[in-house]
């Protein structure tokens, strides 16, 4: 067990990047959600959970005892999910226009039946899941990388990517960033508001389900998964600055990082404290966020 | 006209002290009065958090933080040297007051859900203080063995007593509240929260109103804080994690942000509501969240926006739906956080 | 002015409240509490079809305060299990001479402001005699000073050693405390196995933070220092940061302190990370759930210790878990098999003390308690509320777990 410094702090590096990754799925969940109907969604960490179980019962064989492969459910789970987003939207439409301290409790609302289906439907205990992949891990260099790490790095990157394409490119993502930052000229111009933040919505949700689902066999599955996520996750969104895509990435693996690092290097009692601590003071300097905010166009 | 309403005043008075004085002694049991002193302290989180967000506009989800600070203050300050509560009570609501100015600092920088993540962060960051300074805290385990309070040789040992005591407290800090929104003070809170830029333009020193508005908080939730180390005689720090800064939200916007009767009936409705429907496990929880979204979607205005609105639709003078003259009404400007 | 109306009304609120919560001036005027949750009339029914006299008289009240919903659901559900079954196999033997014994169950969702609360209830409202409360250690810190006022039997398996250390006669431990897990497993792993270099990695909460203390003290008085002390949220999954920080000291042996599921994920990345050393630690690591997260291959070779290592110990304890499965349709672990025994206990102390079944009696009769054999082995209550301090070592080996000789 020769691990020379460098490597030490590579392999933290690559760990923050891993959980970062999951941090920055989840943030874009916020970031879509919020370009689209300035609400900002605090039952996204459940959503996450529950979008978990919608592939991961699959995977296990918990629907009929159907063993399903791992990259079907994986994409099972994501339509799932963006049908309950697709419900969930018209639910919220109204609170979209609302405050955000109503926005805030009407979703922490919604986390709660979410969470407390899942208990019900599921049972509290939770289970671990078994990695496609083989559970050996690739040596470079001194640097541990697993499997299952790599694939919810690469396919999280391939993700993102593709989101910032289809809105740039795509018709319907033109027609959604076009709503995103201002409604009523969008909506004057023919472009169908409701729909766009209904695909928004459950682009937001698809992802949340694809991060849960990637990172299932290295976690742990059960209903109180979402929480912690859910809050690291809006740390993220905020940090890159709300609404902003690169700026949720970006703050997810800043995020994740500077958690990994703190406990590496720093001290692991105060990880978390030493997160928001370093975000609070990055806020401070840059109030709009890391990469900068999109304005939403609201009243 | 003015005499059958003053003896109407006057009954009203009568029959409100005689059962809030009545109340322990009726109480079917201890249980009973210790859901209502809980209740008693929910109230003045929930007062303190209407003065900085109904009234000021300051998002501020770090109030578990500041009750957690008053509960301490009081803990080790009893613990170590006895000291007993009605020193622990000043004590508490000036650490309390410090640390919610403290908070505000950022708030002057940040705004509406940064703002929030802030107060998240702040509070969490204090909860692991209090989680890992064992030397200090005695970390998760918490600090047991607080005295009850004795006055005038008088043990206030019971739920029963504490009552009294607890009931005091919501009285002198309901009528501060009001005084204060009354004042001057309010006033330039309420102009910060309806539109800070107007309110710098007419002179209003908005920073200063804005840190007074979260120190006031920090002032009751850390008397609440004391309160509720010396009731319960025993802390720890999940208390006062970020959840109790979200129940005591809860509570407020079911009962009316802006309005101080909301804080009441939210901070005794939904405790008591809560303990009413005790007993059917996760389906309950279930039913409590979609309550509340039913709430947020259809009464942004609280319970108190409900009655102000039959009130304004049918003219009956709900007595408790008045609309104030020095709180202006919630429902036809629901942006409380300012733009 | 007005507001004083506002007072008013909100004091009448609360009379009504009272009027609504008092169970005695409802005209069906029922001893029964019928304000009480709807599990306990459901559950505690013995059955009717048995052979001895089923137990009629009026009945005596226990209560369950526990995690019954939200995420530490487990807890007060195997709790519940445990209790009820011991409680219904005793009401169908007749109950305590003649009086069956009847459950009222309460929810705290593992809130210790919410379990201070239902302390005072179950002791006021429901005045019940006995009261398992709780799993959670902080839980059942908390609630100590009302048991020891109100005179009322406290039964837990939270395994915090402060907890008997209140100086309450009425707290009862039905498992060991922490350092009966710890000292057993490091001595073992320093006298035995000759190591000299330990990592400790333990969550945030009063259970994990209390198990490395007693590692800790127990390594110091084998004159051995830690290398290394690291710390996790109870919610983090991911644990590289903490593990390269271990990795660094080079150690023999990485010890255990948290929760069965962060254990598991850190004895898996642990090896991913090449960690090659053995790797130990107390009652969490003893669990089936510890070894479903970490994966047979994972925890290979690791040692724990626990009470009730497995459901095949003796016979014993395999006639209980085939009644438990016949009950509740699954197998018991060891929460349900240390709130079987304490409820034994509870069961003989409510035997000896009657007719005089008051807490205070109970407890009294609680404390003559000796030479007990239950399923984690034989009992001797001390005058502190312990009951056992007997733990065994087990070594996981191909997914199972098996006493070490």
């Amino acid at each position: 067990m020769n691990i020379n410094t460098v490597s030490i702090f590579l392999q933290t590096i690559v760990g923050g990047i891993g959980i970062g990754s999951l941090y920055a799925l989840v943030a874009l969940g916020y970031s879509m959600q919020y370009r689209s109907m300035g609400l900002v969604n605090f039952a996204q960490g459940s959503i996450y959970m529950i979008g978990t179980y919608f592939g991961i019962i699959w995977y296990q064989g918990m629907v009929m005892g159907l063993q399903v492969p791992y990259p079907i459910a994986f994409l099972i789970g994501i339509v799932l999910n963006m049908g309950l987003g697709l419900i969930l939207e018209r639910i919220f439409r109204p609170l979209a226009n609302l405050d955000l301290m109503l926005m805030l409790l009407g979703t922490i609302g919604l986390g709660y039946v979410l969470d407390n289906m899942a208990i019900i439907t599921w049972g509290a205990e939770g289970f671990a899941v078994k990695s496609p992949l083989p559970n050996t891990p690739i040596i470079i260099g001194g640097v541990a990388l697993l499997p299952q790490m790599l694939l919810l790095i690469g396919v999280s990157a391939i993700l993102m990517v593709g989101l910032t394409v289809f809105l740039s490119k795509a018709k319907i993502g033109k027609a959604m960033r076009a709503a995103a930052s201002d409604r009523e000229t969008a909506s004057a111009m023919g472009i169908p508001v409701n729909t766009t933040n209904a695909v928004s919505f459950a682009i937001g949700c698809g992802l949340a389900a694809a991060a849960g689902i990637l990172a299932a066999p290295i976690v742990y599955v059960n209903p109180a998964m979402g929480g912690p996520v859910g809050l690291k996750g809006f740390a993220a969104f905020i940090l890159g600055g709300a609404g902003s895509i690169p700026g949720a990435i970006v703050g997810g693996l800043v995020f994740g990082v500077l958690e990994a690092v703190s406990a590496g290097f720093v001290s692991s009692a105060y990880t978390k404290g030493i997160a928001f601590v370093v975000m609070v003071v990055v806020l401070m300097f840059r109030p709009g966020g890391i990469v900068g905010e999109v304005t939403v166009d609201k009243v | 006209m003015k005499n059958p309403s003053i003896i109407i005043k006057g009954v009203w008075v009568a029959i409100g002290t005689l059962a809030l004085v009545a109340f322990p002694l009726v109480a079917p049991n201890r249980y009973v009065v210790h859901i209502v002193n809980m209740a008693g302290l929910y109230i003045l989180l929930s007062l303190g958090l209407n003065l900085a967000m109904g009234y000021c506009g300051q998002i501020n989800l770090a109030l578990g933080a500041f009750w957690g600070v008053g509960a301490y203050t009081a803990a080790l300050l009893n613990t170590h040297f006895g000291v007993p509560i009605w020193v622990n009570l000043p004590i508490g609501m000036v650490f309390a007051g410090v640390v919610g100015a403290l908070i505000a600092l950022p708030m002057l920088k940040v705004r509406s859900h940064y703002l929030a993540l802030v107060t998240i962060g702040l509070a969490e960051t204090i909860n692991i203080i209090l989680v890992n300074e064992t030397w200090l805290t005695q970390g998760p385990l918490g600090i047991s063995g607080i005295q009850m309070p004795t006055l005038f040789g008088i043990a206030i040992d019971g739920d029963e007593r504490f009552y009294y005591l607890i009931l005091t407290c919501v009285l002198i800090g309901f009528l501060v509240a009001r005084q204060i929104v009354r004042h001057r003070i309010g006033r330039s809170f309420i102009a910060i929260r309806d539109d800070e830029v107007a309110a710098k333009a007419m002179g209003v020193n908005a920073a200063y109103y804005q840190i007074l508005a979260n120190s006031i908080a920090g002032v009751y939730c850390g008397a609440a804080g004391v309160l509720y180390a010396h009731l319960n005689t025993y802390i720890s720090p999940d208390i006062f994690e970020f959840k109790s800064a979200l129940y005591v939200l809860t509570m407020t916007l079911v009962g009316g942000m802006g309005s101080l009767a909301g804080s009441f009936v939210g901070g005794l409705g939904l405790p008591i509501t809560q303990e009413l429907l005790r007993g059917i496990g996760n389906w309950e929880l279930v039913g409590y969240g979609i309550a509340i979204m039913l709430v947020v979607l259809f009464f942004p205005g609280g319970v108190i926006g409900i009655t102000r609105r039959l009130q304004e639709s049918s003219g009956i003078r709900w007595p408790w739906a008045r609309k104030p003259t020095v709180e202006p009404s919630q429902l036809e400007e629901p942006n409380v956080s300012g733009p | 002015m007005k507001r004083t109306i506002v007072f008013g009304l909100v004091a009448l609120l609360m009379v009504m409240l009272a009027a609504c919560a008092s169970p005695t001036p409802a005209p069906t005027a029922a001893p029964q509490p019928t304000t009480a949750p709807a599990q306990p009339a459901a559950t505690t029914q013995a059955p009717a079809a048995t052979k001895p006299a089923a137990a009629t008289g009026e009945p005596i009240k226990i209560a369950i305060i526990g995690a019954m919903s939200g995420t530490n659901a487990v807890l007060g559900d195997w709790m519940k299990k445990g209790v009820t079954l011991a409680v219904e196999e005793k009401n169908a033997a007749g109950g305590i001479h003649g009086r069956p014994i009847q459950i009222v169950i309460y929810d705290d969702e593992a809130d210790t402001a919410k379990s201070v609360g239902l302390a005072q209830k179950v002791a006021t409202d429901d005045k019940v005699v006995a009261a398992w409360a709780t799993t959670n250690s902080n839980s059942a810190l908390a609630d100590i000073p009302i048991f020891q006022q109100y005179k009322i039997v406290q039964l837990t398996n939270g395994t915090n050693v402060d907890i008997t250390n209140k100086g309450s006669p009425y707290v009862f431990r039905a498992c060991p405390a922490g350092p009966a897990y710890e000292n057993p497993l490091v001595d073992f792993l320093v006298q035995t196995k000759g190591f000299k270099k330990f990592a400790l990695i333990t969550d945030t909460s009063a259970y994990g933070k209390g198990e490395a203390d007693y590692q800790t003290a127990e390594l110091q008085k084998l004159g051995l220092q830690p290398l290394t002390r690291q710390s996790y949220g109870i919610d983090d999954k991911d644990f590289t940061g903490q593990l390269t920080a271990i990795l660094q000291t080079n150690p023999e042996v990485i010890l255990f302190g948290g929760s069965e599921v962060a254990s598991g994920l850190i004895a898996k990345q642990a090896r991913q990370l090449g960690f090659k050393g053995q790797m130990a630690g107390g009652s969490a690591i003893a669990t089936p759930k510890f070894n479903e997260t970490a994966g047979a291959d994972v925890s290979e070779g690791v040692y724990a210790t626990a009470p009730y290592l497995t459901n095949d110990l003796n016979d014993m304890t395999k006639a209980f878990a085939a009644r438990y499965k016949a009950r509740w349709g699954e197998d018991p672990e060891v929460h349900g098999a240390n709130t079987y025994d304490g409820t034994e206990m509870l069961i003989m102390a409510m035997d000896k003390a009657y007719p005089n079944e008051t807490g205070e009696a109970i407890a009294a009769a609680f404390h003559t308690i000796s030479n007990y054999q239950g399923l984690q082995g034989t009992f001797n209550v001390q005058p502190n509320g312990e009951t056992i301090d007997k733990t065994q070592l087990g070594l996981w080996h191909a997914g199972v777990l098996s006493p070490v000789k």
